[in-house]
């Protein structure tokens, strides 16, 4: 199963202080290869300068569930770009969450990156629009901005809407040549006072389990 | 799937003394059963709608892969109490099967 495509799933419109912690979306993921996945963004940490957000990705099969959290500490200063500080990780096989390497949070290289869509404002992203289209998903049927994003081979179709804030993403097609490039998302119900899993605190070392999982993930 | 067992069960037990007990274990799974579905339904409520799209109200749990994350905590306990019950009803039900078969090969 490929999970480093989570990494860019950021959907929000303006750096801004107003994310209420605990909200976020959650989304049905289906691909080629995964089916009964859901996939959860929710808001953990905000204030001016820094926002923490977890995504919570878990697989219903009888046969092999499957149960993954990744949260990531980021910092944005005025005038420079996204800057990602931490991220850690925890399974439902961990008993306490692992920090994650610095060099394993920036990747998908080559593919849409990260700082495609986290903090970029609506004006940034006009240049992607397609134009504003009503789309039925299993939340409910709702108008939405459709952008479409492409770099090398990967082409991401996307649709924003300002009623699913903070994370504002209601539906995802992502299409490429990469096995892993392919999937669907669709906003399943947009939730509110979510707990998050990972305390940084409790964080320790990533152990060989963990460098397992995570090469068995893909990250590099 | 418990109920049709234990319907099955019923008619075949209905020609031996046991069948007042089985009766009440049937009732009693039942109640059960129901209880079960009014929490359910019950712990839907929390869910409400933003701007036409469905919203759920976590109450500040965890997301977890195998709970209905909508329900309360209140209705987590009563909903796992009741289902402990309900598997040692199973598990009677399945001895009094034994000991009906039993009483059927000695007869």
């Amino acid at each position: 199963m490929k999970i480093k495509l989570l990494l860019f799933l950021f959907f929000i419109f303006e750096a801004s202080a107003n994310y209420r912690v605990g909200s976020g979306s959650v989304y049905n993921f289906a691909s080629q290869d995964v089916q009964n996945t859901e996939l959860s963004i929710y808001i953990t940490d905000s204030s001016f300068t820094n926002l923490g957000i977890e995504y919570f990705f878990s697989t219903k099969s009888e046969l092999l569930p499957f149960s993954m959290w990744q949260q990531f500490q980021m910092i944005l200063e005025p005038g420079k770009p996204l800057h990602l500080v931490d991220g850690y990780l925890q399974t439902s096989e961990m008993k306490k969450p692992q920090i994650m390497p610095k060099e394993m949070l920036n990747i998908n290289q080559g593919g849409v990156q990260l700082s495609d869509f986290l903090f970029a404002a609506e004006a940034e992203l006009n240049p992607y629009l397609i134009g504003e289209e009503n789309i039925e998903i299993p939340a409910g049927s709702i108008k939405a901005k459709h952008y479409r994003k492409t770099r090398d081979k990967q082409t991401v179709d996307f649709w924003i809407s300002e009623l699913a804030l903070p994370i504002g993403l209601v539906k995802l097609e992502s299409k490429g040549e990469k096995p892993d490039h392919n999937y669907v998302i669709e906003l399943k119900n947009l939730a509110e006072n979510i707990k998050k899993k990972i305390d940084p605190i409790d964080a320790t070392a990533l152990d060989e389990e963990g460098k397992k999982f995570l090469q068995k993930m893909n990250f590099k | 799937m418990l109920l049709i067992f234990l319907g099955t069960f019923l008619a075949q037990a209905q020609t031996t003394a046991a069948a007042p007990d089985l009766t009440e274990l049937f009732k009693r799974i039942e109640s059960l059963e129901q209880r079960v579905q009014q929490l359910e339904a019950k712990a839907s409520t929390t869910s409400s709608s933003s701007g036409g799209l469905k919203k759920i109200d976590y109450q500040n749990q965890t997301i977890e892969s195998n709970a209905p994350a909508q329900t309360s905590p209140a209705n987590q306990q009563e909903m796992i109490k009741i289902q402990e019950q309900v598997k040692e009803f199973q598990q009677k039900a399945q001895e009094r099967e034994k000991y009906l078969n039993e009483l059927m090969d000695e007869n």
